[in-house]
């Protein structure tokens, strides 16, 4: 292994540490509460060592660091009448080599009601040992304290569909990084949000959109799988005879808007999408789209960051750390799935699944929402509406 | 030119050859054939021509021969061959009054030699454009195939032999395109090959193209609609190669590009034993020319064997092969000589399951399995103009299995056998199905009785088999006629007919039930086809060609003009050609030819599969008791057979000049044009959108252990297309070939061979292309309009200049060649180009009809979407690669007379130049391929 060899060769002995100086700097029309209380977090990109420090004068001195590459990140969170504003900035993958000093941008979001609960694009293998991706679903849950219409919502990957360092879009100097997601694929709930109330949802109650929902354990599918029958939403190509419409109302791609041949199956990558959520203020537009300047041929659609309601930065392994797709205002960590070893795994059966943060005394679950995946989301084995998350009234056939 | 024009152009010399005659002396010219050194050893079946009067015979035990009744006076040309020596060619001026008796001492023909040929030789002016590649050049290159021959050919470029894909042949062609492969006729011993009964592929009309199911079989080759696989065709028995790049004969039928003609050793040889080494590729040969005796005459035997390995990380994906053959040559007269062969060829491509990967299994294999039969005769009738028949016979048969199977996921879908177009059924066969209003929903037509119909299972096993037996039959017949009007002009006619046919008896496209493939897309589907059902094609030809000589001083003005007619399964063609030279002072020669040349359109073009579409109108999708499973299917089935199609052609017209330095140093040039207008095609047209009713139910009610009830949801308008075959496709090529030949500097002891060519092609099909673009919105793939614009929308271009020079050092005394050839790459350019992006007319979503597209339309929410987004900004930007040179070494050594080595590498300096891509921004692109070496090791055991 060349990296050890060169390590060896340049390994500082224990007297030469570096100090790291980070300076939390508000965005602009950000105002940080006085009360704020950030607690910076350096990860060391060779040895994954966390350091974690407090900020004082919103200033957090890292003393004592192994020259290396570090990624740094911080949120803090205020909750006021159930909505929860949360104060974050990350830098990614810097090298410290000697005494530095780095400034990190503390942005703000809020978090709405509607959040993604279980995220299943890991998928599973066949006992054949096949992948089988048909089972992928993303369950989406009322969080607050008022019921929310989930007509017209939309939910989707954004560019690059794998956050490898290869796909370099350009997409045009009107649309900062900082400032707009960039969808690959954007699924809809029917109708218009604001204006039809066909699906509500309560809290406590979630929502499944299903890549296919029917029960796919039956013999011919996959007898390892999972029963998606009851799922809320679908997606069905009506000229697709591999799959059979269920149920489950059908979802509408509203992006891309007119591809050039049908979209069979609504596949994401195993590798860690990054996926997001919004109700769209407009209707989508060719007009609208965004085309990289790179190569001139991949399209994307812009969302202002300012409407997503949640988004969630999933990628393969460590190595992919610095080619995050969310920015850090949305969320400020990254998940990856691993397996029982702790090995970064694709096809394992495993979800990401947001931390309950509390239980209210009715017995509902409150889940924790700071906008940063690293903290609020955790590994479990697939499952649909786990910690009592209820099936909205309108699904008649969920039993 | 019009083919008429031609016709009357050529009959009045015909006519007025057979008008006049003129009396003269008749002598004979006999003489003998000897080894050459001091102990005189007779050569038998060497042999001897009398050119241009196209008289032929072989030699005696003795070595002796006679031709009788030849014009005294005459100044002739006589050609002696004999396998494994130099072939003797001298001009004689025959006597009137004494005997003229010769005797021929023939060299062995080895790199002990002075003057040793490695490249590729131009023919004579006046015939066709061609290059000689003897069987020095094929051992000094190593070559394991005709394909890698085709290197020595003026602007190939050089390249890596690859014997785990097909080998096809291609001519004057930069991208390898199968319709140039097809249209490449390879032609051994006089017998033309065929791969028109070719049909190792999945359905062509469901999909557009002749892919093989098989992923090595490589789609960009399209080996079944593709030239033959020269795979099957051992170099060890080869003597010599022809390349005909200009304007054939018109002997030389059923080919567009041009043809390559192969020529077998005869006679008394050495036993010749050769292994060969390559990265990942093992080969040994057996070679043996025998005597039978007296009066036997003699045969010729080989076998080979070979191994390769796809690549070298993957030994489960091989190919091997393995061929065994002998040609009996037999002198029954001075005047009557045969020639008769039998070889048989075995190749295994196949990926076994990898190890690695027991979640797949994948298994590929193409095997072939055949013999060659082959019988030409020779008879030497010198009668008046008549002065020799030729006839043949061949009979190839070849028995291919070409398998695929994988374990597959996402394999499920609807799978059905109905043949009933129209008809409706369900997965319970024969029971009709009823909506909740009492409505009949399935249409039990006659003929659906036993039609299986079901929805497979999701991961389980595919398994497709395509058994093809290839029968092709060939006989013909060549007359030469020759008369020499001693006042300086010569006619030479040709006459001869040709009948081929091809077919195939295979099982066909097979699969069970349970393995079948999973469907296609927009409800096509697959079914099983029996190839033993197609009929066969037969091809009838008749053809004629005059070749006029006429000296004046030192000057000589060569026409050959001929026509050719085909009869292919009823459809006809006439093909006219010509080639004509002028040489002044025996220094230069300026030449020009146009021709027209035809090729059949395969069993794949003739006899297309059905299209098969299978619309679920209900799927109650899988449940735990199968009682409840409801699937009920619409099936139609379309013709795709087109009986418009026509015969495809290609115009050729080319124009050059050769001049003789010194010596035998030349300069050649010849600037090409080709236009082929029809082209073979799988096209769709407007008239194969078919707008078809989709009436979609629903389940009202799930009745436990029973059939839902159901409900019609609504009607929708569903598109169902497919592809046929046609001849819009359009290939323009223009180029200019060079070869300078310094030939041999005996102080240096070193030749000089430069050659090269500029070439660029064109691509582009003469038929409507279609914007099928998704209608926003829920089931938009249903009812939505199709886009149509204009054919020729979009021309690519592809544009190339290659030098080649060859530097060949030899040392006669120690027996050793060094050849080092660099290859500089100039212009190495593609790009295209878009007529427009507006639709001329548009298929109607509401009555499958065709409309005229108003521009004014573009915005109209009817229309908007089928407009693509985005159009690239650098969709019109070439590719151009920067200019490359690369260097490859082949050596070969005599070690004393009875082992010979030879070696070779390949971009010996390991040139892998990178360069941004000029297209793609961000790109690098590579060129060049690895280093590649090999070395052979060949015994004569005498």
């Amino acid at each position: 292994m060349p990296a050890v060899l060169f390590s060896c060769t340049k390994t500082p002995d224990s007297t030469s540490t570096v100090t790291a100086t980070v300076k939390l700097e508000a965005a602009e029309e950000v105002t940080i509460p006085d009360d704020a209380v950030f607690t910076v977090t350096a990860t060391n990109f060779d040895t994954k060592q966390e350091i974690d420090v407090q900020a004082e004068n919103m200033t957090a001195v890292f003393a004592g660091l192994v020259p290396g590459r570090y990624t740094f990140m911080t949120s803090f969170q205020v909750t006021e009448n159930a909505t929860t504003t949360i104060y974050s900035g990350s830098i990614s993958n810097t090298n410290i080599l000697e005494d530095t000093e780095l400034t990190m941008t503390i942005s703000v979001t809020e978090s709405a009601s509607l959040v993604m609960k279980e995220l299943y694009y890991n998928a599973s293998k066949t006992s054949a040992g096949k992948p089988y991706m048909k089972e992928q679903f993303y369950e989406i849950y009322n969080n607050g304290e008022e019921t929310v219409y989930v007509d017209g919502l939309c939910f989707g990957n954004l560019m690059p569909e794998n956050a490898t360092g290869k796909a370099n879009y350009d997409w045009g100097s009107q649309y900062p990084l900082t400032d707009y997601v960039f969808f690959g694929r954007i699924m809809q709930v029917p109708g218009t949000p604001g204006v039809d109330k066909k699906y509500p949802l309560n809290p406590g109650e979630s929502i499944i959109l299903c890549q296919y929902a029917t029960d796919h354990t039956v013999p011919e599918l996959n007898p390892d799988s999972i029963d998606l029958s009851s799922g809320e939403f679908e997606w069905y190509e009506p000229t697709n005879t591999n799959q059979t419409d269920q149920p489950a109302i059908n979802l509408k791609m509203a992006f891309p808007i007119n591809p050039s041949s049908p979209y069979k199956i609504w596949n994401n990558t195993s590798n860690g999408p990054a996926l997001a959520m919004f109700f769209p203020v407009e209707e989508f537009s060719i007009d609208k789209m965004a085309t990289d300047k790179n190569n001139g041929v991949s399209i994307s659609y812009p969302i202002p960051v300012s409407i997503i309601l949640d988004a969630v930065e999933a990628i393969k392994d460590e190595t992919q750390v610095q080619n995050k797709r969310v920015p850090t205002s949305l969320d400020a960590g990254y998940i990856w799935v691993t397996d029982d070893n702790g090995e970064p795994a694709i096809q394992v059966g495993k979800s990401i699944v947001r931390k309950v943060l509390e239980t209210t005394e009715d017995g509902r679950v409150i889940l924790q929402d700071t906008n940063n995946t690293t903290e609020d989301f955790e590994l479990k084995t697939r499952e649909i509406r786990r910690y009592g998350a209820k099936v909205p009234s309108w699904n008649t056939w969920a039993n | 030119m019009n083919p008429k024009t031609i016709i009357t152009a050529v009959l009045p010399l015909l006519l007025g050859f057979c008008i006049a005659t003129q009396a003269q002396e008749r002598v004979e010219l006999e003489g003998q054939v000897l080894e050459a050194g001091t102990e005189n050893l007779p050569l038998d079946y060497a042999v001897v021509s009398v050119l241009p009067a196209e008289l032929h015979t072989v030699t005696d035990a003795e070595g002796r021969f006679l031709f009788q009744d030849l014009p005294g006076g005459a100044k002739i040309r006589i050609q002696v061959q004999y396998v494994g020596y130099k072939t003797i060619d001298t001009l004689v001026t025959l006597s009137s009054t004494r005997v003229n008796r010769y005797v021929f001492r023939m060299e062995t023909e080895n790199f002990f030699m002075d003057e040793v040929v490695v490249t590729a030789k131009a023919n004579e002016a006046g015939e066709a454009t061609a290059s000689e590649i003897n069987r020095q050049a094929i051992d000094h290159l190593q070559a394991s195939s005709l394909k890698d021959i085709m290197q020595l050919v003026p602007g190939a470029v050089m390249s890596n032999s690859n014997l785990s894909n097909p080998n096809m042949l291609s001519i004057r062609s930069i991208d390898n395109d199968p319709l140039n492969s097809m249209g490449t006729a390879l032609i051994l011993d006089g017998a033309q090959q065929s791969n028109n009964a070719n049909l190792q592929m999945t359905s062509a009309t469901a999909n557009g193209s002749t892919n093989s199911p098989l992923y090595y079989q490589d789609a960009s080759a399209g080996n079944s609609a593709a030239g033959v696989d020269t795979r099957t065709i051992s170099l060890d028995n080869v003597e010599s190669v022809e390349v005909i790049r200009g304007i054939p004969s018109a002997e030389y039928g059923d080919l567009t590009s041009g043809a390559v003609i192969v020529k077998s050793k005869v006679g008394q040889t050495p036993l010749n034993v050769k292994f060969s080494a390559r990265p990942e590729q093992y080969q040994g040969s057996l070679a043996k020319g025998l005597r039978l005796g007296e009066k036997g005459g003699t045969l010729n035997l080989n076998a080979d064997f070979l191994y390769t390995v796809k690549r070298p990380i993957e030994s489960y994906w091989n190919y091997r092969r393995f061929t065994a053959g002998g040609i009996w040559a037999m002198r029954w007269s001075d005047g009557f000589d045969t020639r008769t062969s039998l070889n048989v060829h075995y190749g295994l491509d196949r990926r076994t399951a990898n190890p690695d990967n027991a979640a797949s299994q994948l298994q590929e294999s193409g095997r072939d399995l055949g013999f060659k039969f082959n019988h030409t005769g020779n008879i030497n009738v010198n009668k008046g103009w008549l002065k020799s028949i030729e006839y043949g016979a061949t009979f190839n048969y070849t028995d291919r299995l070409s398998e695929k199977s994988e374990i597959a996921s996402s394999a499920s879908g609807i799978y059905s056998t109905n043949m009933v177009s129209g008809s409706i059924i369900s997965n319970w066969p024969g029971q009709p199905v009823y909506d909740n209003g009492g409505n009949e929903i399935t249409n039990l037509l006659p003929g659906t009785e036993d039609a299986f119909l079901d929805n497979l299972s999701d991961t389980r096993l595919v398994k497709t088999s395509i058994y093809g037996k290839e029968i092709y039959a060939n006989a013909r017949v060549k007359l030469t006629f020759y008369k020499d009007w001693n006042n300086g002009i010569r006619n030479k006619i040709i006459a001869g007919a040709d009948f081929k046919s091809d077919g195939n008896l295979g099982k066909g496209k097979v699969y069970d039930n349970e393995t079948a493939p999973s469907p296609g897309n927009s409800f096509s589907s697959e079914r099983i086809r029996h190839y033993y059902d197609i009929p066969f094609m037969n091809q009838f030809s008749l053809y004629a060609e005059d070749l006029y000589k006429q000296t004046f001083g030192r000057n000589e003005f060569v026409l050959s003009a001929g026509v050719r007619y085909d009869n292919i399964n009823g459809k006809n063609i006439v093909a006219p050609r010509a080639n004509a030279s002028i040489t002044l002072f025996d220094r230069v020669t300026v030449r020009g030819g146009y021709g027209i040349t035809a090729k059949a359109p395969s069993l794949v073009y003739l006899y297309p599969e059905n299209a098969y579409f299978d619309m679920p109108l209900y799927s109650s999708g899988y449940k735990s008791d199968p009682a409840e499973e409801l699937y009920i299917v619409k099936t139609n089935i379309y013709s795709a057979e087109n009986p418009d199609l026509k015969i495809a052609t290609n115009n050729k017209a080319e124009a050059g000049v050769d001049i003789r330095l010194w010596d035998d140093r030349r300069l050649s040039l010849t600037a090409y044009l080709e236009k082929m207008q029809n082209g073979y095609s799988l096209i769709r047209t407007p008239n194969t959108f078919h707008l078809v009713d989709l009436p979609r139910y629903t389940a009202v009610k799930e009745n436990a252990g029973t059939l839902p009830e159901l409900e019609l949801e609504g009607t929708y308008k569903a598109w169902q297309s497919y592809y046929v075959p046609s001849n819009t496709a359009v290939r323009n090529k223009k180029g200019l070939e060079f070869e300078l030949d310094l030939g041999r500097f005996d102080a240096i002891r070193t030749s000089f061979n430069l050659s090269g060519a500029w070439m660029r092609e064109s691509y582009s099909d003469n038929s409507y292309s279609f914007s099928e673009n998704i209608r926003p919105g829920q089931n938009g793939s249903l009812d939505r309009n199709i886009g149509v614009y204009e054919p020729n929308r979009i021309v690519s271009y592809r544009e190339r200049l290659v030098t080649t020079l060859r530097i060949t050092h030899n040392i006669p005394k120690i027996g050793f060649v060094v050849t080092l050839t660099s290859q500089l790459t100039a212009l190495d350019k593609s790009w295209s180009t878009y007529s427009t992006d507006m639709f001329t007319k548009y298929i109607s979503r509401i009555d499958g009809k065709v409309y005229d597209f108003d521009p004014a339309m573009a915005d109209d929410e009817e229309f908007y979407y089928l407009f693509d987004p985005v159009i690239p900004e650098n969709r019109e930007w070439p590719e151009k690669a920067i200019p490359t040179l690369f260097f490859n070494l082949t050596l070969t050594k005599e070690i004393g007379d009875a082992m010979r080595i030879s070696f070779f590498a390949n971009n010996m300096f390991y040139n892998r130049p990178i360069y941004n891509s000029t297209k793609n921004r961000k790109t690098l692109i590579e060129l060049g391929s690895d280093i590649f070496f090999g070395f052979d090791i060949t015994f004569n055991i005498r």
